[in-house]
């Protein structure tokens, strides 16, 4: 799991700016700071912390799962990606609930639904249980198709109440169809197994942000990030979350730090065009922050990059267009306002 | 392990999604179904569907047949097994995405006939199904020659779908979970292959200044790829008696085309009294 870990930190690629700003944010961040909810959890960072990113492997049987050394192969050869390895090694397992459940599994990685949700299918006629209904539902998600979903975790958690994937996609499930309450309490049933998974602090945050409980939004983000920081993870959405909320709540300097954050975080993807929407919202929200703290030609900057990113980001350009205005620079002025009128 | 939230999910990027935009926007996102055969990237929370909203199977038979049909890989088989859907699963919210898809079977299998005959039962039932309309409105005009005597009725039907399609497109906005990156994207290509529809039934029914506009515009707004909006704009410009500017466009269809665009830009381009390139 920790073959492709990132040894930048967050933290550590920070620029000078940003680094004026941790000390605002750690005050911040003992200011904003509710009664934990799973105390136990709280700024603990362990390297190889398999609770870290429980969450991130939806799609893999869990190790409980594994019965046989020959299971435990195909277990390692899926989650190295090493799908014809894999499947060779499926192919030697008799006909059975077992070799349909990992079928399954091995197709879902490969991105091959249909087929993986007709074996799994097949694996809960022959014997059904909680993990088979569990890789259905991330299947069925796949799909964008909630009410097999639903049915799917209801079945997973009635064989097993503490199946904290099911619990985690039921989260999920519930965020996805705004019923936030129930969302908020699906994430704190799986953090109270599962204390560092950093998807869920992330979720429970967004949740309780969507509820405007903002002090405990705020609370469960920064959890998320301080996670993602620990094990030198990149997911831009925390930090810019948490930088939208903080710049919300007019927080100026964490805002700028956390979605400083974000942007280092998407600029280091592989591919440059992936992030692109994550790089260019964080892009038009710094410079909204900069503008706020004084620094119009940062401000300007960070625009005009995320428009050079992504011709047809309209926000910035209408804020780029109301710079110049305000700057009386009125040609410029007027192609940014053509341009975000085109791309409305 | 690297976690890298990107924007590839959605729906609205590159090949086999572009088909998915036609056939799925505003109402189906299935990253799985857009992605079927790529490797799932699971550990990106990003790559999951993230909107109440989009067609729903209400049990697992039906969604293993809807399956089979968005599997399958020659028009014939894709027929088939659409055919099996509809007859099983009648009132299936699945069924205009099943019914799309064998549309674009019949297209594939060059049957005019069968093409408008779906895209027609498509919108008996859904008028508004802006996908319908815009398949409509590009498969209409390519009649084959036995249809010649409907000429004036086929072009105004294909008007129809175009002045709808453009009144839904515009009315149209960024559905709960899309990228609005990829959605702008997405409704751009929309306009285009509705420009490009106009710009062809305008040559069909020999308006060809009205042609060159519409191709020109296609071009100039993303269709410069196409290899077969260089072919119609060069029998344009050729109908319209501009040797000069249909050599131009007859040349990129050929320098960037394949198969039959080839064939027939070269054959155009032969009729041309002898112009540099």
């Amino acid at each position: 799991m920790d073959g492709g870990l990132r040894e930048s930190s967050g933290v550590g690629g920070f620029t000078a700016r940003g680094l004026v700003d941790i000390a605002t944010v750690a005050l911040a961040a003992v200011l904003w700071m509710g009664p934990p909810l799973w105390s136990e959890a709280k700024n603990s960072c362990v390297q190889g912390d398999s609770s870290a990113a429980f969450s991130t492997l939806l799609g893999l049987p869990p190790a409980q799962a594994v019965q046989s050394p020959l299971e435990a192969e195909i277990r390692e050869g899926i989650s190295e990606k090493d799908f014809a390895r894999a499947a060779e090694l499926v192919k030697r397992m008799e006909p059975s609930a077992d070799y349909w459940l990992w079928n399954g599994a091995l197709l879902l990685q490969q991105g091959k639904t249909f087929k993986s949700i007709r074996s799994l299918e097949e694996s809960a006629r022959i014997r059904d249980t909680s993990s088979v209904e569990t890789l259905l539902a991330v299947g069925y998600l796949l799909l964008n198709q909630r009410v097999l979903m639903q049915d799917a975790l209801r079945a997973a958690l009635q064989f097993d109440p503490r199946n904290a994937i099911a619990l985690h996609l039921q989260g999920r499930l519930d965020f996805m169809t705004a019923n936030y309450e129930r969302a908020i309490s699906d994430f704190g049933a799986v953090l109270a197994i599962e204390p560092n998974d950093y998807l869920s602090w992330y979720y429970l945050g967004l949740s309780e942000w969507r509820l405007a409980r903002n002090d405990s939004a705020h609370n469960h983000l920064l959890r998320a990030v301080e996670v993602l920081n620990c094990h030198h993870w990149d997911f831009s959405q925390a930090p810019l979350t948490l930088g939208k909320l903080e710049f919300d709540s007019g927080v100026f300097d964490p805002a700028f730090t956390h979605v400083n954050l974000a942007v280092e975080m998407a600029q280091r993807g592989a591919d440059p065009t992936e992030n692109l929407d994550q790089l260019s919202e964080a892009l038009v929200l710094r410079g909204k922050i900069e503008t706020r703290l004084g620094h119009q030609h940062d401000a300007e900057r960070d625009w005009q990059q995320a428009v050079q990113l992504d011709p047809r980001q309209e926000s910035a350009w209408y804020l780029l267009s109301q710079l110049y205005q305000h700057q009386g620079r009125t040609v410029e002025a007027a192609n940014a306002l053509r341009e975000f009128q085109e791309n409305q | 392990m690297k976690i890298i939230p990107s924007g590839k999910g959605r729906m609205f990027t590159k090949g086999i999604r572009s088909m998915v935009f036609l056939v799925g926007v505003g109402t189906c996102f299935m990253s799985a179904w857009a992605e079927e055969g790529s490797p799932t990237s699971l550990e990106d929370p990003s790559y999951l569907p993230n909107t109440p909203n989009g067609p729903q199977a209400q049990t697992r038979p039906e969604l293993d047949s809807f399956g089979l049909v968005m599997e399958a890989a020659s028009p014939t088989a894709i027929i088939a097994a659409a055919e099996d859907f509809s007859r099983r699963y009648p009132a299936s919210e699945l069924l205009p995405l099943v019914q799309l898809r064998e549309m674009q079977a019949e297209m594939s299998a060059n049957s005019y006939a069968g093409t408008i005959a779906m895209g027609r039962q498509i919108l008996q039932r859904s008028p508004d199904n802006l996908e319908a309309l815009i398949l409509m409105a590009g498969a209409l005009p390519n009649f084959p020659p036995s249809y010649s005597g409907q000429k004036q009725q086929i072009l105004a039907e294909a008007l129809q779908c175009r002045q709808k399609a453009e009144e839904l497109l515009e009315k149209f906005h960024l559905p709960e979970g899309a990228s609005p990156r990829e959605f702008a994207e997405g409704k751009s290509r929309m306009r285009v292959s509705l420009h490009a529809s106009a710009g062809f039934a305008a040559l069909v029914g020999g308006q060809n200044q009205e042609a060159i506009r519409e191709y020109q515009w296609v071009l100039a707004h993303g269709g410069e790829s196409v290899p077969s909006y260089h072919l119609y704009l060069g029998f344009a410009y050729q109908h319209a008696g501009d040797p000069t500017n249909a050599s131009l466009q007859l040349h990129k269809a050929i320098d960037t085309g394949s198969g039959v665009v080839r064939e027939r830009a070269t054959e155009a381009l032969n009729q041309l009294p002898s112009t540099p390139r």
